[in-house]
């Protein structure tokens, strides 16, 4: 009886969290350009990784502490959760924004392979639990700590971002063979 | 913005641009201050002179523009403590009383005119907090330095 209650409530707590993830965002919601939802959504000469690196890494605090200002902690620690809590946000958003472009994609698609795109929903489930991870750990503890799993986070959206690029153009070559077919 | 919108074609305008302009220029806040200063604000442009008359002024402008955006991009990576190194130089070659610049500085937010078109808004966010925290570091020295007493201060080597 209690395993199929646990069974029971590991999904149900997955939409909990899911839904929490997106109540928690307590910053300025802005507009998304269309360069922030677009597939190659990091401008040209932009290494993301550097600068997860730089807003999660404990070298500028370390810095600050070094300089004897209470004040100047207090801000430096405010603006950094706020920049790590914006580069949570604008992943996270734009990764649904192109999970939702694929899903509608997918409705219109004959020739869905389901392996690949379980494999996807997979990656997607835990990006969002990760993101979600991460809020809760910014929030609490500051953004200090959390460089590997924020980089991991990354690795994760951009995985999940080359999964839907081979999807897109797997789905797009057969479509094309019958059209030079036909 | 430029015509081509898209740095790679000719090389030579962005080497000389960094080598007879950029290469007399102390550091690399003043820089990015100078190459937004060649932009125009109302259609996003830039234009060099000197550059334009030895180069196709689309290369001029795309040198320019490439240039603007890799060292926003070094500038927005830098740690704090070698972005802090970076003001401090910026104010003393500015010639500027450091207080009365860095009042400046807080108030008018100069920099944030400083910024190049189509950059990742996350760096964004980061140059400008990590410029905000880096006036910030500079005032505070300041201000311990002037509570000091002057029992506190070093004593001149007699020696030189």
């Amino acid at each position: 009886m209690t395993e199929i209650l646990v069974l029971a409530a590991i999904p149900l707590l997955l939409l909990l969290m899911l839904s929490l993830l997106g109540a928690t965002w307590n910053i300025q919601e802005e507009t998304l350009d269309a360069q922030d939802g677009a597939r190659h959504r990091y401008p040209r000469g932009v290494d993301m990784g550097v600068c997860v690196q730089r807003i999660f890494s404990p070298e500028d605090r370390d810095f600050v502490d070094r300089q004897g200002s209470a004040r100047l902690r207090q801000i430096y620690r405010a603006e950094r959760t706020k920049i790590a809590l914006y580069w949570v946000w604008k992943n996270s958003r734009a990764i649904r924004q192109v999970m939702r472009e694929h899903r509608l994609a997918a409705r219109e698609a004959k020739n869905l392979r389901v392996g690949p795109e379980l494999g996807l929903l997979f990656h997607y489930v835990e990006f969002r639990l990760l993101c979600f991870l991460l809020v809760c750990l910014i929030r609490l503890f500051g953004p200090h700590a959390l460089k590997d799993l924020a980089t991991y986070a990354l690795e994760l959206s951009q995985s999940i971002d080359r999964v839907l690029a081979e999807l897109t153009s797997g789905a797009r070559v057969p479509s094309a063979e019958r059209a030079g077919g036909a | 913005m430029c015509e081509s919108g898209k740095f790679g074609g000719n090389q030579s305008a962005y080497d000389d641009l960094l080598r007879r302009t950029l290469g007399g220029i102390p550091c690399d806040l003043a820089r990015l201050i100078y190459l937004a200063s060649t932009r125009d604000y109302n259609s996003g442009t830039y234009h060099h002179e000197g550059l334009s008359v030895r180069h196709r002024p689309e290369e001029a402008c795309d040198a320019l523009q490439t240039a603007h955006r890799e060292i926003f991009y070094r500038l927005a990576s830098m740690s704090l403590e070698n972005l802090v190194g970076e003001l401090e130089l910026y104010v003393r070659v500015s010639r500027e009383h450091p207080m009365g610049f860095l009042r400046a500085w807080q108030e008018l937010e100069p920099y944030r005119v400083a910024i190049p078109m189509e950059v990742d808004p996350t760096m964004v966010r980061l140059f400008l907090s990590n410029i905000k925290l880096a006036l910030e570091v500079l005032k505070c020295r300041r201000l311990q330095v002037q509570r000091l007493p002057s029992g506190a201060l070093p004593l001149p080597s007699l020696g030189r």
